[in-house]
């Protein structure tokens, strides 16, 4: 590795973030729509914000451009930081507000983000991420820094100011099913999950445990990640219909051949591999390093389960579990083509509507809910695992 | 007996396939023991051949630009001249990747509309993120001293990246590209509800028409060629680790 001056060439994610806020001025900040149907007519930045806010973003960019030349210095970090930040609140504020002028007085019309809103989100996350990475700053500072941009849209969200914007107006309209269908994704993923959790460690611990079962586990559970999630779900159709004709007790309970019943069994089935993968590698790992030392300084067999390893095996599984979580929140989305319901219900309904505006309403709550999950459980992981143990700060 | 395990059985189950997928008397006569009193067993608008030929070449085109674009990226980015774009490549890769897939192919349709090609750009969006972590992992993960030993013996930059990073790597790299295949043979799938064709075209068709043995020549069509596909790159795998312990 050469070391040379810090800063003494260019930074180039700095200027590459540059380049893309500048493409915010180029393109089309939103499309305004008279109705839900209707082909959009595209706004620019220029149009939308007036003469102060283009001057404002065309000074963002020509700024993050000049620091992409700066020496790597934390003052510079946090200007670069800073900037990103700038440009996302002021692209949003403007798209907010604008719009709700372009749509005044018009009972349908909505607007819907475009190219220039997005390249200009994507040039955000450029800026602040590529001088966040070697900022000397706490996890927690990451966070905070890392979740500001969410905090800003829900603020402006629960203000009213984006109600222009065509996927809150799809909410609007579906309220009350909106809670009902994001209810059942969190209960189908939670359920496929739990039930995975549950069968899923006693396997990883038999396949561990006898080597007879080790290959034909891992050949079941591979497999069946293997196939198409719409797949696995179309093949639980048939055999759930017909234990269903021919067991009437089944029946009652509500078990048929579509709904919750074929879809929970699949979505477990798929959650399995991680938590089982996870579940091996543990008893592995507790194997491999650590009992000798533990027999060692003398532990009965009561203390090494309690104090070696329980504490070595829970965040191994629970990362196993982390995979399983946001694979399956994504899978149950498929579900609703078996009629299971959760948000998918809205991709697909906008799918065959032909609008896009609830596909994308469906769509981001379920990317938030898999984002959200994922990181959550990965700083309960991280404040589970023994200090021993902790490799780098991810 | 070994070769029976190895050679005979795929081969007989590959045949067993190919009879299902290309001839619709023998799948009519499966179908019809299966799920008897059914109006109609065989989709009578495209045939299934048809439907596996465009899953095929969804899956290929969009995994074979995600390997290509993907490795090349990863190598870019472990390179001097894009070193600074190691850490953003990584973290965009990382957050992506908890995306579900489905959610990206959903949003093809509001960005870049309907039908084969917006879905191809869809799934290579997705596909190439594996590809990129693991081709980083990989190349990161080479053992800086046999590198310096390259340099020792004279070998060029070009060379050390052929003949030394890219073996050693290689291993990593293809499990990206099979997990990329996985994810795309799967959300392919899926595909059919935004037009591009592909076996779920049965599936969904199945679904609206409450016909379990649409659904069922779909899904089993469908899972065969996944496993088919992730057998043989397992083979890929394995001879690469072969190649490597001698």
């Amino acid at each position: 590795m050469i070391h040379r001056h810090p800063g003494a060439d260019l930074e180039k994610t700095t200027l590459l973030g540059a380049v893309l806020a500048g493409v915010t001025l180029l393109r089309p900040l939103f499309a305004f729509k008279e109705n839900r149907v209707a082909l959009g007519e595209p706004v620019m930045l220029p149009e939308a914000g007036g003469a102060w806010v283009t001057g404002a973003v065309a000074g963002l960019v020509l700024a993050a451009a000049l620091l992409s030349f700066a020496p790597q210095v934390n003052r510079v970090r946090w200007a670069k930081i800073s900037i990103g930040m700038l440009l996302f609140v002021t692209l949003v504020i403007t798209l907010g507000r604008s719009g709700s002028q372009t749509v005044a007085g018009m009972e349908f019309a909505r607007i819907t983000p475009s190219t220039g809103f997005w390249v200009g989100v994507l040039a955000s996350f450029v800026l602040v991420q590529g001088s966040l990475h070697s900022a000397p700053v706490s996890n927690l500072v990451r966070s905070v820094v890392g979740l500001a941009p969410f905090l800003v849209v829900l603020i402006l969200l629960a203000g009213g100011m984006l109600d222009s914007l065509a996927p809150v107006q799809e909410y609007y309209t579906r309220e009350a099913r909106f809670v009902s269908e994001l209810g059942a994704h969190l209960w189908l993923s939670g359920a496929a999950v739990l039930a995975a959790s549950v069968t899923g460690v006693p396997l990883g611990i038999l396949a561990y445990r006898r080597r007879m079962a080790e290959r034909p586990v891992f050949a079941v559970v591979n497999g069946i990640q293997t196939i198409p999630s719409l797949a696995l779900f179309g093949l639980m159709i048939a055999p759930l219909a017909y234990l269903s004709r021919e067991f009437p007790v089944l029946r009652s309970l509500g078990i048929r051949g579509i709904g919750n019943a074929p879809a929970l069994i699949a979505l477990t089935l798929y959650a399995l591999l991680p938590v089982v993968r996870n579940a091996y590698t543990s008893l592995a790992v507790i194997r491999g390093s650590v009992i000798e030392a533990g027999k060692g300084v003398g532990m009965s067999r009561a203390q090494m389960l309690r104090f070696v390893e329980v504490p070595i095996a829970v965040p191994i599984i629970l990362s196993g579990v982390r995979v399983s979580t946001v694979q399956a929140i994504g899978n149950t989305a498929v579900a609703a083509l078996i009629g299971a319901g959760g948000l998918g219900t809205f991709v697909f309904q906008g799918l065959g509507q032909g609008a896009p505006d609830l596909v994308v309403m469906g769509v981001i709550p379920i990317v938030l809910l898999s984002v959200f999950v994922d990181r959550s459980l990965a700083v309960v992981i991280r404040a589970l695992t023994p200090r021993g143990l902790k490799g780098a700060p991810s | 007996m070994k070769r029976i395990g190895s050679v005979v059985l795929p081969a007989l189950l590959v045949a067993a396939f190919a009879v299902f997928v290309w001839s619709e008397g023998v799948r009519e006569l499966v179908l019809r023991s299966m799920f008897p009193d059914r109006v109609s067993y065989i989709y009578e608008r495209v045939t299934l051949a048809r439907l596996l030929s465009q899953h095929v070449a969804l899956v290929g085109v969009s995994s074979g630009l995600a390997a290509v674009v993907g490795v090349t990226l990863g190598i870019f980015v472990t390179r001097p001249i894009g070193r600074d774009f190691h850490p953003i490549v990584q973290d965009i890769s990382s957050v992506a990747q908890t995306f579900p897939p489905v959610a990206v192919l959903a949003l093809a349709v509001p960005a870049i509309g309907f039908g084969f090609a917006p879905s191809i750009v869809a799934l290579f969006v997705y596909s190439i993120l594996p590809v990129i972590n693991n081709t980083v992992s990989g190349l990161d993960s080479v053992d800086p001293a046999v590198i310096e030993s390259s340099r020792g013996m004279g070998m060029k930059r070009r060379q050390i990246l052929w003949l030394t990073e890219l073996p050693l790597a290689a291993r990593v790299i293809v499990a990206g590209i099979r997990t990329s295949l996985v994810i795309n043979v799967g959300t392919a799938t899926v595909g059919a509800v935004v037009g591009a064709g592909g076996l779920g075209t049965v599936i969904v068709s199945g679904l609206v028409r409450d016909n379990s043995a649409y659904v069922f020549t779909g899904a089993a069509t469908a899972a065969f060629f996944a496993f088919g596909l992730d057998f043989l790159i397992g083979r890929i795998q394995n001879r690469l680790y072969d190649a490597r312990s001698d």
